[in-house]
């Protein structure tokens, strides 16, 4: 049997030289239509896990009264990362952090939203493909920080993936150990009453130390004395950064090949009991609402 | 506004029974900024120029007994801001500090 099909005369207009008559397909023509339409038959590899919205970190949000830094543990995100890993070895994990707070007289200083360390592991939590422990100031700086965020003027800021790839100016350096006013920062205690953690993690979560895992049974971690950690400065009473999102992302990363990935992340979230105008003004979470929200593109 | 060379955290800062010890503060900078709340005030300060802490300090309690409808007095005590109030509820402090 002939590997064509008979019927040239195709009533859709195809590919044609100049030299051809409209609806007339040559033999040539027709293969390379055929082929084209099998080729849309297999899906195209995203590059981007889950999708360009990402996925959110159910984040348990304390709230107290209670002025001074808090130095309770630590609550451990876990998700599957098989998919993003199977998507492609090479490439950088995003986050972004959004301000939930209220813009009110207190401004926006309750959003200091700390991430003590991120993992992955293999699935059954008995190899560490990589961990940064914030503490260790090089893990803190292999990250980069998105520049153009639109928390510090009148711009919008930017959601999902491809708006805060696609801003106009963007630039992605190496985050800054220390501290500023809505940037990604690294301190041990926050500027803030009321919000933020005392201290980090141990750096022997990090793959630098001791690599020790964080297992599927460890929902928390203690905080480690003297030891900092990455968080999302923010202060002021400026509306700018209200509703907008502090973006990072990992330096590259080659992981093995294996499609059986778990990421974890390392949240304190410490935040005011307030009402102002009958307003929540409190860092808050929910799933219209998501305070982090993480992504793998290749 | 640090101490040594790193920001200064709150939890450096002292705040107890309506005193805020300023003193672990080694500089000013220009920027450095200060949003404090007690007695039914919100004071937001941004440092126009590098200061000396005492300086400094002097300038955040003048600036906060010109604040409009307050329930408490500040006064100064060498780095310290000293409130009082005649409600010990109108002493509660929230304070935050950094460089904008």
């Amino acid at each position: 049997m002939a590997d064509w099909e008979g019927g040239i005369i195709s009533n859709t207009k195809g590919p044609q030289s100049s030299t051809q008559n409209t609806g007339v397909l040559t033999l040539n023509d027709h293969m390379q239509l055929k082929q084209a339409a099998r080729l849309q038959l297999t899906p195209i590899p995203s590059a981007t896990y889950p999708d360009n919205e990402g996925l959110r970190a159910p984040i348990t949000v304390t709230k107290t009264t209670t002025t001074a830094d808090d130095s309770s543990a630590y609550q451990v995100y876990h998700n599957d990362f098989d998919s993003a890993a199977a998507i492609g070895t090479t490439g950088r994990l995003y986050i972004a952090i959004k301000c939930t707070t209220g813009n009110g007289s207190f401004g926006n200083f309750y959003n200091d939203l700390c991430i003590g360390g991120i993992q992955l592991t293999s699935d059954d939590y008995s190899t560490l493909d990589i961990g940064w422990a914030f503490s260790e100031l090089t893990d803190y700086t292999a990250w980069e920080y998105a520049t153009v965020t639109g928390m510090t003027s009148a711009a919008a800021g930017y959601e999902n993936l491809d708006d805060i790839q696609d801003a106009a100016s963007q630039t992605w350096p190496s985050c800054v150990a220390g501290v500023s006013n809505a940037r990604i920062s690294r301190a041990t205690g926050t500027g803030s009453t009321l919000t933020g953690a005392n201290n980090g993690i141990s750096t022997d979560y990090s793959s630098q130390n001791a690599g020790t895992i964080l297992g599927s049974g460890d929902t928390t971690v203690d905080q480690a004395n003297n030891t900092n950690f990455m968080y999302t400065e923010s202060s002021g009473s400026g509306a700018y950064m209200s509703n907008e999102w502090w973006w990072i992302r990992s330096p590259e990363i080659t992981l093995n090949g294996e499609s059986n990935k778990n990421i974890s992340i390392s949240i304190h979230a410490f935040s005011r009991e307030a009402l102002q105008g009958g307003v929540d003004i409190s860092m808050k979470d929910a799933a219209d609402n998501a305070l982090l929200r993480w992504f793998w593109a290749t | 506004m640090v101490l040594g060379d790193i920001m200064i955290a709150v939890n450096q800062i002292s705040i107890d029974n309506g005193i805020i010890d300023f003193t672990p503060i080694e500089s000013i900078a220009k920027g450095d900024y200060i949003l404090l709340y007690a007695g039914e005030g919100i004071l937001e300060l941004e440092s126009p120029s590098d200061a000396s802490l005492d300086t400094w300090v002097a300038w955040v309690v003048n600036s906060y007994n010109m604040l409009p409808n307050t329930t408490a007095t500040a006064t100064l005590d060498g780095n310290k801001m000293v409130l009082t109030a005649n409600d010990d509820n109108d002493l509660e402090i929230y304070l935050d500090l950094g460089s904008l």
